[in-house]
């Protein structure tokens, strides 16, 4: 015969069942706006029955009630890593579009400041000399104009230098700060690993590996594969990888290697000698920049270098207002040092407007010509069929591609993280209304049985009263 | 597909800011009036920017040298005009003092008249613009004619020391000699009327008659010849100009095409990125008006 409080014992179940699905739905609601939640279910399963012989019932089994059977969090795999990828392109191009438009700036084109106005009117100064060489206001001018080339020509190149110094900085900083993370999955690996053994399932723990194993993502980009026991089953832990790398190993991590390289324009890892290719992230973003910014400096470089070798040629066999001669205009050797020479700068006069004079005679005051030679030397093709200046403009032109190419690539990853953002945010995100409808149908439940304990127990008095 | 509710809440946190970020580059590109502000808003139209920059500069520069060169010139030909004035003088004189008529008395007064012009030619050799002297050649910051007792010695730059020419570029790759220097011109009437005046004062007639009138003439011949030249080169200099002129207006529209909006499409383009982002704000704000929360009670 069944136990009198069976039934009360088969509502309590269901109070206690209820209960702890109306909990997990209050986790959901707390947790709408948390960044990395997975949206859980209380998974509900009967008890084991209960099997009598007895009046009621002939040999048969009978339902003890409901249990939660698990907790579960809701994800799918496959799109969250696909938005580990995404994510970490989209951090490269951002890491690339913000070094572009920092260049950009430097160089300042087009506009009064930037290099091509400025070494233009150095030029046209020339001109100016050439048909007034013997006055001295023109040929303090000239130095003016020159020192306004020579100052952009070192602020560009050492902002360059700065950029490329604030970058190794960075890289050192985000490796530093990508290892700290690495060292907390391998921490948290141990932790659900623990969890799953003893079927506990750790859904929070999890969501908070994946939350940063996404930050990780965003610093270097990395896969994923998930660890499997002797059985086959996932053991709960996640293997980490930079390109062929690994950086963890279960409950092991790994420091990320601290040097860098670039081959063929791709960011790399130098990993005990062996260059491990780093597939995106910021990260990838600095080591590219640094290069791309090398690309930027060689090229003013030979800009510089062309201008100072070409205006000191033509200037050094020129003369002076005083007769002097062999003078170069210009001292330095790149973008870095080039310089008026001091000997110029405090006397204009020794600027070499003049050609040389006929044999035996002095330099006559008005002869501009030399002026006037190196004034067309803006024209003179000298890079194939580029002038200083249309080599120069090339080169501010592959700024701008580049700097537009990041930007749309920037824009396009922006958009497809989005994309896998709302695709894994309808998979695990959690929707107040569905939550508030189950909160309704468990309060209902709840409330049943409730109901059911109630009367129960009046059939138990009412038992009792037979008894006085 | 199943919405939660921050999808919902990004997707169009993700549409305003896109429609606000248009709306603000619309606003902007009418402000400014620029389309290209840096190159990568248009990589091959920031190159052709500068190098029409660089051209427009040039071309400038060479309105410029255009004008000097031009000024140089109209001083020289108005000092070559009254240099051709006192040789005419100066030949009416001779003409005069020719004739048997005239009193030894009377040509000693003529004579002395030449010596006046002399003294007036010289002057003008050494006549300048600004602070150049016109006719010294490369030489122009010293008078090119020294001299004294009424003599004039020439000094400035000659074609055989390599220092005569005065060379100014007006365009690319085109420059032209701005200047006569005083030795082509005025040393060979400095000469003919001194001997002219010598001839007068010792009344040489058959010399005045013979050879003074017909150096002269040779004379009158060179100087007017100087100023044709350079009545040329003004001419090629305003065909120049005007040429540059045109090259600039040309160059500038192109400039123009590539840097500067168009203000009407501009202005439509602010209308309706302004009504897209009014659209999405709305769409916003009537979106999280309701929940099933409004009606559980």
């Amino acid at each position: 015969m069944s136990n009198s409080f069976l039934g009360i014992n088969t509502a309590g179940s269901a109070l206690i069942a209820n209960q702890a699905v109306l909990d997990v739905i209050s986790q959901n609601v707390s947790n709408v706006n948390t960044p990395g939640y997975s949206q859980q279910t209380a998974n509900l399963t009967q008890m084991p029955p209960y099997t009598d012989t007895g009046v009621a019932f002939q040999s048969t089994q009978i339902g003890t009630g409901v249990q939660v059977s698990s907790i579960t969090r809701a994800t799918d795999e496959f799109v969250t890593q696909r938005l580990l990828s995404a994510t970490a392109n989209q951090s490269q191009s951002n890491q690339l579009e913000t070094t572009l438009n920092e260049v950009q700036g430097l160089y300042n084109e087009p506009g009064t400041n930037g290099l091509s106005n400025l070494m233009n009117t150095f030029f046209t100064s020339f001109q100016t000399l050439a048909t007034n060489s013997e006055d001295s206001g023109i040929r303090t001018t000239v130095i003016s104009n020159a020192q306004a080339m020579t100052g952009m020509f070192n602020s560009v190149s050492t902002g360059l230098t700065n950029m490329t110094t604030n970058l190794q900085g960075s890289i050192q900083s985000t490796i530093t700060q990508a290892n700290n993370l690495v060292g907390q999955i391998a921490k948290l690996n141990q932790q659900i690993m623990d969890g799953v053994v003893n079927d506990t399932h750790p859904n929070d723990l999890m969501d908070q590996r994946d939350q940063i194993i996404s930050q990780l993502g965003n610093l270097v980009g990395v896969t994923t594969s998930q660890e499997l026991s002797p059985s086959g089953q996932p053991n709960g832990m996640v293997d980490v990888y930079i390109g062929g790398m690994s950086i963890v190993q279960g409950t092991q991590s790994y420091k990320i290697p601290t040097q860098t390289e670039t081959i063929n324009n791709q960011p790399y890892l130098v990993n005990d000698g062996t260059p491990v290719q780093i597939s995106g992230g910021s990260l990838g973003g600095m080591v590219q920049s640094i290069n791309l910014i090398a690309g930027y400096q060689s090229n003013l470089d030979t800009i510089a270098s062309t201008l100072i070798t070409q205006v000191n040629q033509l200037h050094s066999s020129g003369y002076g207002l005083d007769g002097e001669t062999g003078l170069n205009f210009f001292t330095g050797t790149n973008a870095a040092t080039i310089q008026v020479n001091p000997e110029l700068v405090s006397n204009p006069n020794a600027i070499a407007a003049s050609t040389a004079p006929a044999a035996g005679q002095s330099v006559s005051a008005s002869n501009g010509d030399n002026a006037s030679a190196i004034s067309n030397l803006a024209n003179t093709s000298i890079f194939g069929n580029n002038s200083i200046l249309q080599q120069y403009n090339a080169n501010i032109s592959k700024i701008g591609a580049d700097a537009q190419s990041f930007t749309n690539d920037y824009n396009n990853q922006t958009q497809i993280v989005q994309q896998l953002q709302s695709m894994q945010s309808s998979v695990s995100g959690v929707n107040i209304d569905e939550q508030m409808t189950n909160m309704l149908q468990y309060q209902r439940s709840y409330q049943a049985a409730a109901e059911m304990v109630t009367n129960i127990n009046s059939m138990l008095d009412s038992l009792l009263s037979m008894v006085q | 597909m199943r919405i939660s509710t921050n999808m919902m809440l990004n997707d169009t946190l993700n549409n305003v800011e896109t429609s606000y970020q248009n709306y603000v580059d619309a606003q902007q590109s009418l402000a400014t009036g620029k389309k290209l502000n840096q190159p990568s808003d248009d990589p091959a139209g920031t190159s052709q920017a500068l190098s029409l920059e660089e051209s427009l500069g040039q071309l400038t520069q060479y309105v410029q040298n255009m004008n000097t060169a031009n000024s140089f010139m109209e001083n020289t030909d108005t000092a070559l005009a009254s240099v051709t004035n006192l040789i005419q003088q100066a030949r009416s004189l001779a003409v005069q003092s020719a004739s048997d008529t005239v009193s030894n008395a009377q040509r000693q007064n003529l004579a002395y008249q030449i010596n006046t012009i002399i003294q007036q030619i010289g002057a003008l050799g050494n006549s300048k613009d600004g602070s150049r002297y016109l006719f010294g050649g490369q030489k122009a910051t010293t008078p090119p004619f020294t001299g004294s007792n009424g003599t004039f010695v020439y000094q400035g730059g000659t074609v055989a020391n390599g220092n005569a020419n005065l060379t100014v570029d007006i365009a690319q790759g085109e420059s032209i000699v701005t200047n006569v220097t005083g030795d082509q011109v005025f040393t060979g009437v400095l000469s003919t009327l001194t001997q002219l005046s010598n001839d007068m004062t010792n009344n040489n007639l058959t010399a005045i008659s013979n050879t003074d009138l017909t150096n002269l003439d040779s004379s009158l011949s060179s100087v007017t010849q100087a100023r044709a030249m350079l009545g040329a080169n003004v001419q090629r200099i305003n065909s120049s100009l005007q040429r540059n002129s045109a090259v600039q207006e040309n160059f500038t529209n192109l400039l123009s095409q590539i840097q500067d909006v168009d203000i009407s499409q501009a202005a439509v383009r602010l209308q309706s990125s302004q009504l897209a982002y009014q659209a999405a704000l709305t769409a916003t704000s009537k979106g999280f008006q309701q929940s099933l929360l409004d009606y559980i009670k």
